[in-house]
């Protein structure tokens, strides 16, 4: 699901920053820094839409080093994949034990034993294709399908979602 | 107890048939003293033998007999134990009860080998081992009475026991007799009852012994009775017709002492033979003595054995010339070789050693040799005495081989193991080379395929037992899915077998029996676990609940609760809070019940899809991974869950009582031997010297290992010799573009069959990268690639690129170092340094060298060059600027420096100036600024010399000087070092190309844009395109023009930098600049406003400007596609109706934008060479999709659009 939340981060800078530019410098690294993160609760950072440079707060100077940590707020577009939430998705890989669905940076991994039935047995190694018994339903890479989330692993800086096309509605939506 | 074969003689026409193989050779010296006595007695006492014909007609050999004989002569040894013998030796007459004592005991023991006694001679054989294979080999030689008899004997050995075990380990003991004799207490009880019979002479009754008993005095039988006791009572029966009562007693180190052969038993004598002929020459000598005794004669040995030694056999006389005439003839005995046996060494002769379990039909073997080895394979029959065995195996056959040139068939035979797989006649080509043939030693006909035997799918093979099988043991028996792999599963059968013409008749019906075995074990195994699961108190019988698991109830009024286990009361009952859907605090649903109790049976542990799991027990015990599916058709309290694993990517099905949600991440079972997973290792063997590879798997005893050329093999830890990961890491390659690649660098494959994946480099070997991608399940995602097949890609190009244009400035120019990696040691050589701790803390000097880990310091201060690790110099940068970016300084120089100021660029560009008259532009407004700051010119490499930088003559050698002055002044050290990284990849070359204004670029296709060649002339393309098209088109020309920001402008920055803070000198530039720096554009502006006026006649040709590129004619406007570049700049222009111009030089047309969907050229940015088509522009961005489907975000102005690709 795709979310606006108010997060805060935290941004070093040395002093050579200090200067006119600083609020700009510090909302360029925010971007930076923060984009493309997997942040473990909320899942990741798609886009940061806003840094109020009117509330970037005066920072702490560091004694040892000289540097200020600011803390920044910040407004992003963050995408999380809830458990049964239902998402269309690109396949980017099919292998024998099922495949590979991205949503934007999401990467699905739907098993052969989610699959229905009549695609259990479905892997054709040479297409590397899931196609089911009666050749109407074939998966391969860049087919847009409807999954729904299982469970999903956070691991540093990245999250991965298992999925299922094992229920009504779900599975192929389009032509690759 | 191994094969020895005992052939005993007797020299009277009393032979005793007897056949027994469970003997043993320990007893060999009581045999010899049997024989001994029977030679004597029977010499002597032919009379008595009729009448042991009749009911003594065979003879025991165990040595218990005679020792009544022995100790008839030799009482002195004789133990006190032994209270009654003489006594009983009342009962057979004196000369004959020695031999009736003896053959006594063999009645007692067989009483139904009586129609023997009809021949004339009998003949006693004792085989004292109980190998079966020996039997088979006797089978051969014996007629159907001695079948009979053998039959009975094999009932006698089952019931014996370990009789055998004992007698060896008395054979040896000394001291801790006690235990020995209660370790073998069963068959010392025997062996006691025997040697009371034998001193007794006829059978008798628990009873009389009894009786016997009451008769010694009080204080004996005490002893006795205690002895008795100390040991566990047991009786055992021989046989059932023959069911004794066993006397149980001890065996003193006296007793023991007195079975070891002394000068008065025969001597020994070893005869050589052929290996593996053993059994054979004893056989012959056998038949021999028989034959003899026939004649009447005899051969005045008393036995002869083929003990375990291979290669030789044992002979048992008094004389020599015994041996001599008896081996006379013997063909394959080696007589030269014959020897006396020590006395002291013949009990090791016949010592057993019980190591090699003899294998047995329908054992399971392991094959220890090429492809098959770990193999599991199952006897079908034994052969030559056990030495050699049939087995059954799954074959490993590879089709291919036949259409390969035999070297290649040769090489790919020595380096790829086929997989296991069913033989079929139908899947083979030739049917020339498939064939009928009977197994030799069996009854099955086979199909016979290149010097093989195949039979129902399986291959027959006869091995030879200890080299080519090993016996599955206790410690490695077989594995479920060995078995469920060796089983061959009906259905499959029969359709294989439909396919086979010459289809075996006799089994077409019943299954392999192999198949069977294996089945049946299977099915063993599974009620063993069942077995197992239902008494194993622990986490098997619970369902492996654990207090905080989430379980299910899945029994009861409340089938389909979910809760949290509290807590476990004993293994009955468990306390439960329920909770719904995740939600804990339902309590109220449950009226106010914060806890449930259940019976253990009425709950599960409930694992849901998706969840991140570990496996806590069982085969796959500490593999972690995620759940793809639960299977719960199981029923009870556990389900089967397929889990795919974090580590190898493989499915795996695990009971759910053996999970436990987790979010660790396993490394697994990573470790064996020192070796890691993914570790880069040397394979040995192989053939190939150089042979490496990945560990893409570590199994318990073995790994598997990808090596340099994508083969995948077992190999067990002693066949690696070392890592090399070191190495790997040191590695550099080149990409096809000429970057320099190093682990940990993401790729793009480009080529074969690995085309258009991306991966992360692993390890690298030469100019093989193993290649790691997380989506790939194979092999634990490693993959094998040359280093020529790949690009760079990845976050590094990337992130240094967007800074770049973050900057807006289109300026940079060169970019030297574009496409190439980054080669930290140039990045450093150069810098101005200070050492920040150790003995030369504090100094400031210019790095002259630089390694992984040390730099080389030139100290500024002290004429002296000094080693510093690399970690304690800070760069304090040079004198041209400062970076823009302290990230990005952080990244190359591990965050020492600070200073950033956009200025940067502007520094950074005279230094590629330096090459070219564009940059001349800039370089007199530095100068203005400056004031004659003299660091500054672009010509760091001559100090002074500002002018070498307007003769392009000059150019040529400035990396070369710079070179040879590396170093010799700080501030100019900084500059020595740009060009020392520019001179890595043939600098001289690129500015040679610049100058004599040729493009160097445009010859390469996307792809094969180079390296500095094409950054430099990009640098130039760009300027020149300025100088012939407006201010205006400056900007967005000029940022196509900045292929890749690269590391090099970045170094660049960072000396820059550092100078200014460093510096006093350059102090004032800083502030001279500060205007100027403020604004980049400004900057660029008057750069461009110089390179407007530089002379334009070495015109350059723009990065996009090559084939397919679509461009529109400057002067009317007319879109068309570029088909054709000439080397001359000149171009070949196909407009759009179909009308062909030529146009002289790149100035003459200009990009026509693209839109979307259009497919487009990456001409600039970490991108650059990616084709794709354009899905969306986002104001300066651009999203392009890839060939790969990946979708990529670049600067519009880096697109060029090209032609719908038809030759693509």
């Amino acid at each position: 699901m795709f979310f606006v939340k108010e997060l805060t981060h935290e941004i070093v800078l040395e002093p050579i920053h200090f200067g006119p530019k600083l609020r700009s410098t510090i909302v360029r690294l925010v971007k930076e820094q923060v984009e493309g993160l997997a942040l473990a609760n909320y899942g990741f950072v798609i886009n940061v839409i806003e840094v109020p440079e009117d509330k970037v707060k005066s920072g702490i100077i560091e004694y040892d080093t000289g540097n200020v940590v600011f803390n920044v707020k910040y407004s992003a577009l963050l995408l999380r994949p809830f458990t049964n939430e239902v998402m269309d998705a690109t396949v980017s890989q099919c292998n024998p034990l099922g495949f590979f669905a991205f949503v934007g940076p999401l990467r699905i991994f739907v098993s052969k034993h989610s699959m229905p039935e009549d695609m259990f047995n479905g892997f054709e190694g040479e297409k590397e294709a899931w196609i089911s018994d009666d050749k109407e339903v074939e998966i391969v890479r860049g087919c847009p399908v409807r999954l729904k989330i299982k469970g999903s692993t956070v691991e540093e800086g990245n999250i991965s979602a298992i999925g299922t096309i094992k229920d009504n509605y779900l599975g192929l939506i389009g032509e690759p | 107890m191994s094969g020895k074969k005992i052939l005993r003689l007797k020299q009277n026409e009393d032979l005793y048939d007897d056949d027994d193989s469970s003997d043993d050779d320990s007893y060999d010296q009581d045999n010899n003293n049997n024989t001994n006595n029977n030679n004597n007695n029977n010499t002597a006492n032919l009379s008595s033998s009729s009448s042991e014909d009749e009911s003594e007609d065979d003879e025991e050999h165990n040595t218990s007999t005679s020792r009544g004989n022995k100790r008839g002569s030799d009482k002195l040894q004789q133990p006190s134990q032994q209270p009654a013998p003489n006594k009983k030796r009342s009962r057979g007459g004196g000369q004959r009860h020695s031999a009736s004592n003896f053959f006594d005991m063999e009645a007692a023991v067989d009483d139904e080998d009586e129609d023997d006694d009809e021949g004339e001679a009998y003949y006693q054989k004792e085989y004292r081992n109980s190998k079966r294979a020996k039997e088979n080999a006797e089978r051969e030689q014996l007629d159907a009475q001695t079948r009979e008899m053998m039959r009975q004997q094999d009932r006698r050995r089952a019931a014996a026991g370990g009789f055998f075990t004992s007698l060896e380990s008395r054979a040896r003991s000394s001291a801790d007799n006690d235990d020995d004799a209660s370790r073998n207490n069963n068959t010392m009880s025997q062996l006691d009852r025997r040697r009371r019979h034998g001193g007794i002479g006829g059978g008798r009754s628990s009873l009389e012994d009894d009786e016997e008993d009451e008769e010694r005095s009080v204080a004996h039988m005490a002893r006795s009775i205690e002895e008795r006791h100390r040991q566990s009572v047991r009786r055992v029966d021989l046989d059932a017709q023959d069911a004794r009562p066993a006397y149980v007693t001890d065996y003193s180190a006296v007793s023991q002492q007195s079975l070891v052969p002394s000068v008065s038993d025969p001597s020994l004598w070893m005869l050589g033979c052929a290996p593996g002929k053993e059994a054979e020459m004893v056989m012959q000598i056998m038949n021999k003595c028989v034959a003899f005794a026939l004649q009447g004669k005899t051969l005045g040995i008393t036995g002869a054995v083929a003990a375990q030694s291979k290669g030789k056999i044992y002979i048992e006389s008094y004389s020599e010339p015994a041996v001599m005439e008896a081996v006379q003839g013997v063909r394959g005995l080696l007589q030269y070789q014959m020897r006396l046996i020590p006395i002291g060494d013949m009990t090791t002769v016949m010592t057993v050693t019980v190591k090699k379990k003899p294998v047995k039909k329908n054992d399971w073997v392991r094959l220890s040799r090429g492809h098959f080895k770990g193999d599991l394979a199952l006897v079908v029959g034994v052969k030559d005495g056990g030495l050699k065995c049939i087995v059954q195996c799954v074959p490993r056959l590879d089709y291919s081989l036949a259409d390969l040139t035999p070297e290649e068939a040769k090489v790919r035979r020595r380096t790829v193991r086929p997989p296991q797989k069913f033989f079929n006649p139908s899947e083979i080509m030739d049917k020339h080379a498939l064939s009928r043939q009977r197994f030799p030693g069996l009854n099955d006909t086979c199909d016979y395929y290149e010097g093989n035997y195949y039979h129902d799918g399986y291959m027959l093979k006869e091995v030879k037992v200890g080299t080519m099988v090993k016996p599955c043991g206790a410690e490695d028996p077989p594995t479920l899915e060995e078995l469920q792999r060796f089983r061959r599963r009906p259905n499959q059968k029969k359709a294989s077998q439909f396919d086979d013409v010459n289809g075996d008749d006799d089994d077409e019906f019943s299954e392999n029996a192999g198949s069977k075995e294996a089945e049946s074990l299977l099915e063993q195994l599974a009620s063993q676990q069942q077995q197992q699961e239902s008494t194993a108190g622990s986490s098997a019988a619970n369902g492996g609940l654990i207090v905080g698991d989430t379980i299910e109830v899945i029994d009861g009024d409340l089938v389909g609760m979910r809760g949290k286990l509290i807590s476990l009361d004993g293994n009955t009952t468990v306390k439960v809070k329920p909770m719904t859907d995740g939600i804990e605090d339902t309590a109220e649903a449950f009226g106010d019940m914060t806890e449930i109790e259940f019976l253990m049976g009425q709950v599960r542990k409930y694992i849901p899809t998706g969840a991140h799991v570990k496996v806590m027990d069982g085969r796959y015990a500490n593999e972690t991974g995620t759940v793809v599916a639960i299977d719960d058709s199981m029923g009870g309290n556990d389900c089967l869950a397929v889990v795919l694993t974090d580590l190898t990517h493989k499915e795996i099905s695990v009971r759910t009582s053996q999970l436990q949600e987790s979010a660790e991440i396993a490394s697994g079972q990573d470790k064996l031997a020192g070796y890691e997973l993914h570790d880069l290792v040397v394979l040995s063997g192989g053939g190939s010297t150089n042979e490496v590879g990945v560990i893409v798997r570590v199994g318990r005893e073995e790994f598997t290992v990808i090596n340099n050329h994508g083969i995948v093999r077992e190999v067990r830890p002693e066949e690696l010799r070392g890592k090399r990961n070191s190495s790997s890491r040191r590695a550099v390659a080149l990409d096809v573009q000429g970057n320099q690649i190093r682990v940990g660098d993401s790729v793009n494959v480009a080529e074969g069959p690995h085309k258009g994946k991306t991966a992360t480099i692993k390890q690298m070997n030469r100019a093989q990268l193993f290649l790691y991608s997380q989506t790939r399940t194979e092999h634990a995602g490693i993959f094998v690639v040359r280093s020529r097949s790949c690009v760079l890609s990845g976050a590094r190009n990337r992130s240094s690129m967007e800074t770049a244009n973050a900057n807006g400035n289109g300026f940079k120019g060169g970019g030297g170092a574009g496409g190439r990696g980054i080669k930290r040691e140039d990045g450093l050589i150069g810098k101005t340094v200070r050492v920040s701790s150790g003995q030369w803390k504090g100094y400031i000097g210019t790095v002259a060298d630089a390694t992984a880990t040390h730099v080389s310091v030139e100290l500024h201060s002290r004429l002296k060059k000094v080693m510093v690790l690399r970690e304690r110099v800070a760069v304090v940068g040079d004198k041209y600027g400062s970076t823009d970016n302290p990230d990005r300084q952080q990244q190359y120089n591990g965050g020492g420096m600070a200073p950033t100021t956009p200025f940067l660029q502007g520094g950074a560009t005279p230094m590629h100036g330096g090459a070219t008259p564009m940059h001349g532009g800039v370089t007199p407004m530095h100068e203005g600024g400056m004031g004659g700051g003299g660091g500054f010119t672009p010509s760091h490499h001559s100090a002074a010399d500002a002018e070498d930088v307007w003769r392009p003559g000059s150019i040529d050698q400035t990396p070369k000087r710079d070179e040879n002055n590396n170093g010799v002044g700080g501030v100019d050290g900084d500059g020595s070092s740009t060009f020392g990284s520019f001179s890595d990849a043939s600098t001289s070359d690129a500015f040679a190309g610049v100058v004599s204004g040729s493009i160097s670029n445009n010859k390469g296709n996307a792809g094969g844009m180079s390296g500095t060649t094409v950054s430099t002339s990009t640098g130039w393309g760009s300027s020149s395109v300025s100088d012939q098209s407006t201010l205006n088109t400056w900007t967005p020309q000029s940022s196509t023009a900045d292929p890749s920001p690269s590391p090099f402008a970045d170094n660049a920055s960072v000396q820059t930098a550092g100078d200014i803070s460093t510096n006093g000198g350059t102090a004032d530039l800083n502030g001279s600049l500060g205007g100027g720096s403020a604004s980049t554009d400004a900057f660029a502006g008057k750069a461009a406003a110089g390179v407007a006026a530089v002379d334009s006649s070495s015109a350059e040709t723009a990065v996009w400007f090559m084939e397919r590129v679509v461009v529109e004619l400057k002067s009317n406007g007319q879109p068309g596609t570029i088909k054709e570049v000439n080397s001359d700049n000149s171009a070949r222009l196909e407009l759009e109706g179909g009308e062909v111009v030529t146009i002289h030089g790149a100035g003459e047309v200009k990009l026509v934008a693209p839109k979307e969907h259009d497919t487009v050229l990456v001409t600039g940015g970490a991108d650059v060479g990616v084709e794709g088509e354009l899905v969306c522009i986002d104001g300066s961005e651009a999203i392009l999709k890839d060939g790969n489907e990946d979708f990529k975000i670049v600067d519009l102005e880096h697109l060029a659009k090209i032609a719908e690709s038809d030759a693509m």
